[in-house]
């Protein structure tokens, strides 16, 4: 069980921050590192200036706030669930938010925080028909029931957006400082709960009535956790619309790498949810330009045969 | 620990599992519960840990009903270890044994490792703290359980049938370690055999169950006798006395 986070946590951080120095200065708008360094020393030009602090700069912060978020919200899904593919993206808990965000765009389009209200009780509306279902099927029969909720949502919204399919109405491309710092500021709030709630993860290790000779309300324990979940993901919605899988790869690869306690799996996901996040974002916003391949894409072609990986591979997947 | 006429059924108005069953468990004793399967050892072993509640009758601890007690200080005073544990995750051995000190503090806080270490030591699991759980073998698996049940300092400990899933050189060996437990540290043990050489051997009261209630109770020697095997298990068994002590024997 010994692992080594220390050198964990140093090369993932610096990693982020040379992907964040990556991200800062390429992209559709070209100019010469030093022309940007120049800008952001002298402020000159102010072009430039602008693009690397209102356009790049608020993107870069979206996305590592939503993929530091997304992982965290999977890693508390997985322990509460006891389910290791447990994952608010593919539970139908964005797809939730998705859909009532659209209603709230529809019915109150000018009240302030709209998108974030609607999307937290959409998600919240998908949670709960999650959990009438919970106590009639076990973990691995309720991640398929969520799969069928998931599906049915996204048709729900496309028969209400039959002209523009099921993409949100939100993402990393139409971020801006205004729903960056929302974003930021409810996110570092969640995740500090999320960071001094990680040991009651760690109970849920073992089974229920374990927990209960130890004295510990073992339902308050897993809806706490899931609640935290929801929110999280609802948050990113709101935002910046559904990112798949990064729930189910980030604390998988933590787990392989710091080990599976969960004071470290979570603030390692942080990290390198927030790494993956921007790495896919960037890529994204580069290879084709000026034209970008959504980060959702990029995270479902990575994310789909990880998942698979994760499923064959020998007593990843042991029922109890 | 008084059991007091308590009766439970899993349906309203079906048969009673436990029907009107009334006991003393002796402190500092240990009591095996042995009985054919169905005869209510485990549902009656899941009233005492407070995990089903009897549709009547109630059971005293301490001069308090056990359901006036909060589920911390409950935990405090009884502990239980079950027959099939599920780990979900891999957790490290000292990791597990310290959640056995949960009801002392807070949820948030390390456990005491002053407390923690000698137990490990107790339990011959010192050089194995910073194992994995799911690298150990059943029988190395069942006195970490055993030694999280202990991290819990209890004054009952509640195992059901402890010994199944493992070898006899394991099964041997934990029953030693159970009985020491008992007179090392005064701890009540409460547990459900089905080896009846066990219970002959290693408790110092038997009781007999057969449906939902108790047929026989007191000294293993006296009340498992070959005329109550047949008449509870339907089996023709003789009961032989050689040098090391009474040994059951069952006959084709």
């Amino acid at each position: 069980m010994n692992k080594h986070p220390a050198w964990a946590y140093s090369i993932t951080g610096l990693m982020l921050l040379i992907t964040i120095i990556i991200a800062l200065f390429v992209g559709a708008s070209s100019f010469s590192f030093s022309t940007g360094i120049h800008a952001l020393t002298s402020g000159q030009p102010a072009t430039v200036l602008n693009t690397l602090l209102t356009i790049r700069l608020s993107r870069i912060v979206a996305a590592l706030i939503s993929g530091a978020l997304l992982s965290v919200a999977g890693a508390l899904f997985q322990s509460a669930l006891r389910n290791p593919i447990a994952d608010p993206s593919i539970l139908g808990i964005s797809a939730g938010a998705d859909l009532f965000m659209l209603l709230g765009g529809i019915l109150l389009p000018s009240l302030f925080l709209t998108k974030l209200i609607f999307a937290l009780i959409g998600g919240l509306l998908a949670f709960t028909a999650l959990i009438v279902f919970q106590t009639k099927v076990n973990t691995y029969r309720l991640v398929l029931i969520g799969i069928a909720i998931n599906a049915i949502l996204v048709s729900i919204k496309q028969v209400f957006t039959p002209s523009t399919g099921s993409s949100s109405a939100v993402s990393l491309t139409t971020t801006t400082w205004a729903t960056t710092s929302i974003l930021l500021i409810l996110g570092i709030i969640a995740l500090m709960v999320a960071l001094l709630v990680a040991p009651l993860s760690n109970y849920l290790k073992i089974g229920d009535q374990q927990l209960q000779t130890l004295g510990l309300a073992v339902n308050k324990i897993k809806t706490g956790l899931l609640l935290l979940g929801v929110c999280l993901t609802c948050f990113v919605t709101a935002n910046v619309g559904i990112l798949p899988f990064l729930g189910i790869i980030v604390p998988h690869l933590s787990r392989s790498i710091v080990g599976n306690d969960y004071r470290q799996v979570i603030p390692f996901s942080i990290i390198a949810g927030a790494l993956i996040m921007l790495i896919a974002d960037t890529i994204g916003r580069t290879v084709v330009v000026p034209a970008e391949i959504p980060a959702a894409a990029l995270l479902t072609i990575v994310g789909g045969p990880y998942l698979i990986y994760i499923l064959t591979r020998k007593g990843a997947y042991h029922e109890n | 620990m008084k059991i007091n006429d308590i009766s439970f059924s899993y349906q309203a108005n079906h048969q009673n599992i436990i029907d009107h069953l009334s006991y003393e468990i002796k402190p500092n004793s240990i009591t095996a519960f042995v009985g054919p399967n169905g005869s209510g050892k485990t549902t009656l072993l899941r009233i005492l840990a407070r995990e089903l509640v009897p549709s009547n009758g109630n059971v005293i601890l301490s001069n308090q009903s056990i359901d006036s007690y909060s589920a911390k200080e409950y935990a405090q005073k009884v502990a239980i270890v079950h027959q099939h544990n599920p780990l979900y995750e891999d957790i490290s051995v000292i990791d597990l044994v310290r959640f056995g000190q949960t009801p002392y503090g807070s949820i948030f806080n390390s456990a005491d490792d002053k407390t923690i270490l000698p137990i490990l030591e107790y339990f011959e699991l010192a050089s194995l703290q910073n194992r994995s759980m799911l690298s150990l073998s059943g029988g190395q698996q069942q006195r970490v359980w055993l030694a999280m049940a202990l991290a819990q300092q209890p004054e009952y400990l509640l195992l059901d049938e402890p010994t199944t899933y493992l070898d006899l050189h394991f099964q041997d060996s934990l029953m030693k370690l159970i009985k020491q437990l008992n007179s090392d540290f005064k701890i009540s043990i409460v547990m459900i055999l089905h080896d009846l050489n066990q219970a002959l051997h290693f408790s110092q009261q038997a009781v007999i169950m057969n449906h939902g209630k108790i047929v026989d109770s007191g000294d293993p020697a006296v009340v498992l006798t070959a005329e109550t095997l047949k008449h509870v298990f339907q089996i023709n068994a003789d009961v032989i006395d050689i040098d090391h002590g009474k040994f059951i024997l069952q006959l084709p």
